[in-house]
């Protein structure tokens, strides 16, 4: 709550973005950034707090017995508190994208990473060993996340296997816990694939985009072919046996938009933990506008009906951006902290060089350092404690260090205007800067289309606590 | 009644001063989705579990 200077009349008002009213199939509600507080309102009350929203004071608003509910409201700290973001903290990678392979057996038409895929090259298993002793001398605390991607990494399967079998030894050796994860297409998805990642607690990441028409859009074999069939039918074996430990994850698009009902159809195919993104890309027959915006609004709010109906009619899914934990949730200084590309979270790519986001993968103004494949010859290198000894090779430590700062700096809350005051800022973090650097050419300058989308799935998201509760 | 309180300051009861930094980056957390936190849970607070997901 803020209040006006001392010896004049003390009003109620309230902070740019500190609460939010919006509507959700026909239910009104009210969110408070800082408190969390999660209100249902009539439409009487909706009105004030939409003024209090517009900068009216609650004392310059006629007196009601809604507006008595909400002075009670705020007297009692469940709403109009200020947000304080503690300032950065001095970070260091703790989870790493290992992009084993940027060759791939499909060619989906809409791929981000299309432009170095085509490389065709994969990591040797001596980087990914080399990636492992890195990241596990170098997290600051005992979790260590470590997902396998590409291209498709299943074709760099033996790689997979020697920083799995590495990372069990060192893990052990260095007191870390690390969880796995593995993104892939499904093609290559055998049994012994499947049993090799039950076995070592590597969850998989199963890319599917609904039925097979909608899958098929984009999702291409090398020959122009659709992967529907073979790709889900691998990814149906992982449900067979698993309670836990996979997610589907879909991709819409302008020609996929309808993508309650790609939830749905996967849902009735068996899948029970499904999380769907909207495609990145500055292409206007892939990516959204604004004008797409009401559209999506109502397929998220189609999609939470049918997940709810579903929650309470026993047949439960996990959707991913519906599963808000309010009383759970991150810590202050991690919600101020951002998505940590580039100082929490690196790529590595198959060549060994870091980037810090898997999706400026390639990109040579990103280049953070590499882990090298051969030991440099004497001198050529820092000595000291400015370098990082590994099995076979050396790391430009202090390089690295300016790199984990900048982002450290780049990803935090105070470093992006139009976040400060939103008030989806505490459940969204400040959204992904990879994204606002491929979109709109900067780190600091937020992906417009993404952040409308976020706040709309959001909103949905908290309907759907309400609805839950 | 004018208003139904759903969650009453649930960011009260989270541990603001750990700085444990022991927390999934949200990209990972689910599948390369985009930075959601909200659906995270505090390391602190959750079953130790060897799958991320």
């Amino acid at each position: 709550m803020r209040t006006q200077e001392e010896g004049d009349t003390l009003d109620t008002v309230a902070p740019k973005g500190i609460i939010h009213t919006f509507t959700v199939n026909g239910t009104t509600l009210l969110a408070d950034t800082a408190t969390g507080s999660l209100l249902v309102l009539d439409s009487e009350t909706a009105k004030i707090t939409k003024l209090l929203e517009d900068g009216k004071s609650l004392e310059s608003i006629p007196d009601s017995s809604a507006k008595s509910e909400l002075q009670q409201l705020i007297k009692d700290g469940t709403i109009l508190s200020p947000v304080e973001f503690p300032p950065p903290q001095t970070l260091s990678p703790k989870s790493v994208c290992l992009i084993v392979s940027h060759a791939c057996n499909m060619a989906c038409t809409y791929c981000s990473l299309a432009g170095v895929t085509g490389e065709d090259k994969l990591m040797r298993p001596e980087t990914a060993v080399r990636a492992i002793d890195w990241i596990t001398r170098v997290a600051p605390g005992r979790k260590i996340d470590v997902d396998f991607f590409g291209g498709e990494p299943l074709l760099a399967w033996d790689t997979v296997k020697a920083a799995v079998e590495a990372g069990e030894r060192l893990s052990k050796e260095r007191d870390k816990l690390i969880r796995w994860s593995l993104s892939t297409n499904c093609i290559a998805l055998d049994q012994e694939k499947i049993d090799y990642c039950r076995e070592h607690f590597i969850s998989l990441i199963l890319s599917l985009d609904g039925n097979e028409v909608t899958h098929d859009l984009y999702r291409k074999t090398k020959n122009g072919g659709g992967s529907f069939e073979l790709a889900s039918r691998n990814a149906l074996e992982v449900t067979k046996n698993w309670d836990g430990g996979f997610y589907v994850r879909g991709t819409y698009s302008k020609k996929s938009i309808n993508f309650s009902d790609s939830v749905k159809a996967l849902h009735k195919m068996g899948f029970s933990s499904i999380a769907f993104e909207p495609v990145v890309s500055s292409d206007p027959e892939i990516g959204f506008i604004t004008d797409d915006l009401p559209t999506i609004r109502v397929e998220y709010e189609k999609l939470a009906k049918y997940y709810v109906e579903c929650k309470k009619s026993g047949n439960p899914f996990r959707f991913y951006h519906f599963e808000l934990d309010l009383d759970e949730g991150p810590c202050a200084y991690k919600v101020a902290g951002g998505c940590g590309a580039g100082c929490e979270y690196v790529s590595i790519s198959p060549d060994g060089t870091l980037w810090p986001c898997h999706q400026l993968d390639g990109n040579p103004r990103f280049g953070m350092g590499e882990l090298r494949d051969t030991i440099p010859e004497s001198g050529s290198e820092k000595q000291g404690d400015e370098t990082l000894e590994l099995d076979t090779g050396k790391l430009d430590v202090a390089g690295l260090q300016e790199n984990y700062d900048k982002y450290t700096q780049i990803n935090h809350i105070s470093n992006k205007p139009d976040c400060i005051s939103c008030w989806a800022s505490t459940l969204c973090a400040g959204g992904c800067i990879a994204s606002n650097q491929i979109i709109e050419g900067s780190f600091s300058k937020i992906y417009k289309i993404g952040c409308e989308i976020q706040k709309i799935r959001l909103e949905v998201a908290l309907w759907v606590q309400a609805q839950l509760s | 009644m004018h208003i139904k309180v759903i969650k009453r300051n649930p960011k009260k009861c989270q541990i603001i001063d750990s700085k444990c930094r022991e927390c999934q980056t949200p990209c990972k957390s689910a599948a390369k989705t985009a930075n959601t936190i909200g659906n995270q849970v505090c390391e602190l607070k959750k079953r130790e579990t060897r799958w991320i997901l």
